[in-house]
């Protein structure tokens, strides 16, 4: 998981009031290229058009920009002057990522049902010293919960991501909401006399 | 005092069932909210992450850190098993949890505004399951005060036949009434975080005050414990507020700032802040 990298900026962006470009710069984009040539580099449009009046139309990268409240040289509004360019096309894994995520969820709760049940079979064994039976369960499940979602975070994949951040996730939920089978959170179990 | 829920056949703890939906809910308006705000990716399940399980943690080991005499506390494993499910120790986990998430992946994107209004419909729904279930308040002579039924004999520090402050009620009414000042609010503050520092600032300063009509014990100068957990945290946000409101972070909340005219000399940066 890594945040994309922010765009280079564009130290190069005219302002308005700047000389035009040279001569051997790109036409503006409302110019079509000449023929046999590629086509212009991602363009800034020209100050007249960035300042004040109607909103932009929405770009590939979001919608445009709206009118703005003018700042203390005339009138704002209009698009963002300088675009940024385009970012690298990037495979959107966000709805595998929270669909292995639910899963996860569902993976900790039954892990921790398992869980309880051996500890209560443990629990039986040691005479006086039930607590360690709970105490050793809570253990095994964080080091299972934590040690095994961090390395299926590691492993980079966005199925393993999804699964390791769900599996986070159900085992907060399960100390947040229950009497917490095997997250050591059993109060009422021990209260009643489960143990 | 009702302590179980049925539904039809199957009884449900009213406590657990009431954090349950405020969670559900709490998801659901945070989706909505990173949806809106165009965050609706990855990092931002991170974040989730991390304040669930700071939360799950913090909420328990606060009784760790009950008394300021280290003797008179419990050992860690004792505050785990059996501590309280503390709100305000919830709230700080949670806010470590996702400091501690960005910073494991390296995300510097604030997060806060999304969680604000997440937390205050969560909180307003799971306080219900608080007020079905524990202590409603202090001794009251006001005609909304409540009484704990006799047929209830499990309800420490309940007084019997006396009216108590639904304390609990006071905290919905304000968790919803702060939920739709977020709302209202979430277009006006534009500065990143500063939407979930004002959320932070009103519930400190509201918990403060609505500790008078709690059951929790006072402990010195008739004050309780979260009275005095707060103190610090209350004058830090008073420190943060007051830079925020100097630097014009909130002047679209305030009628009259709003529409500050710029002083002579002083021009606009393209973020906005004001460049002299």
């Amino acid at each position: 998981m890594s945040t994309p990298p922010e765009p280079p900026e564009r130290p190069q962006d005219p302002r308005p009031g700047d000389p035009p470009p040279p001569p051997n710069q790109p036409p503006p984009p409302n110019q079509p290229p000449p023929p046999n040539q590629p086509p212009p580099p991602h363009q800034p449009p020209p100050p007249g058009q960035a300042q004040g009046g109607a909103p932009a139309p929405g770009g590939p990268y979001g919608p445009g920009g709206g009118s703005g409240p003018g700042g203390p040289y005339g009138p704002g509004g209009g698009a963002p002057y300088a675009w940024p360019p385009p970012p690298a096309r990037q495979e959107n894994t966000t709805g595998v990522v929270v669909a292995l995520t639910f899963a996860g969820v569902v993976l900790e709760v039954i892990v921790n049902a398992v869980l309880a049940v051996a500890t209560l079979a443990a629990a039986d064994g040691l005479g006086s010293h039930k607590e360690l039976a709970v105490v050793g369960g809570a253990v095994i499940l964080a080091a299972i919960v934590f040690g095994g979602g961090t390395l299926l975070i590691r492993h980079r994949q966005p199925w393993s991501r999804g699964l390791g951040l769900g599996l986070m996730i159900g085992w907060a939920l399960v100390t947040i909401l229950s009497a917490g089978f095997c997250t050591g959170v059993n109060t009422s179990l021990y209260t009643n006399g489960g143990l | 005092m009702i302590e179980e829920l049925r539904f039809g056949g199957v009884s449900v703890p009213a406590h657990a069932f009431f954090v349950g939906l405020g969670v559900v809910l709490a998801s659901v308006v945070f989706v909505l909210e990173a949806r809106r705000r165009g965050a609706l990716r990855e990092e931002s399940l991170v974040a989730v992450t991390g304040a669930l399980v700071g939360g799950a943690v913090g909420m328990r080991l606060s009784g760790w850190a009950e008394h300021l005499d280290p003797a008179l506390n419990p050992g860690i494993v004792e505050a785990w098993m059996f501590g309280a499910r503390s709100i305000l120790g919830g709230l700080t986990g949670a806010y470590v949890g996702v400091l501690v998430a960005k910073r494991l992946i390296g995300y510097r994107e604030r997060t806060g505004d999304l969680f604000a209004p997440a937390v205050a419909i969560g909180m307003a729904v799971g306080r219900l399951g608080c007020f079905l279930t524990e202590a409603p308040g202090r001794p009251t002579a006001l005609p909304w005060g409540v009484h704990a039924p006799a047929t209830v004999p499990e309800c420490p520090g309940c007084l019997a036949g006396q009216a108590m402050h639904p304390s609990f009620l006071y905290e919905v009414v304000f968790q919803l009434a702060a939920f739709g000042a977020l709302l209202w609010a979430r277009g006006r503050v534009d500065r990143p975080g500063e939407l979930f520092t004002l959320y932070l600032g009103a519930y400190a300063v509201f918990r403060f005050l609505v500790e008078f009509t709690r059951a929790n014990e006072t402990v010195w100068l008739d004050l309780t414990r979260p009275q005095w957990f707060l103190m610090p945290g209350l004058a830090l946000l008073a420190v943060r507020l007051t830079y925020g409101y100097r630097k014009g972070f909130y002047d679209r909340l305030l009628p009259g700032r709003g529409e500050r005219p710029l002083l002579t000399g002083v021009r606009l940066s393209p973020a906005g802040e004001e460049d002299r």
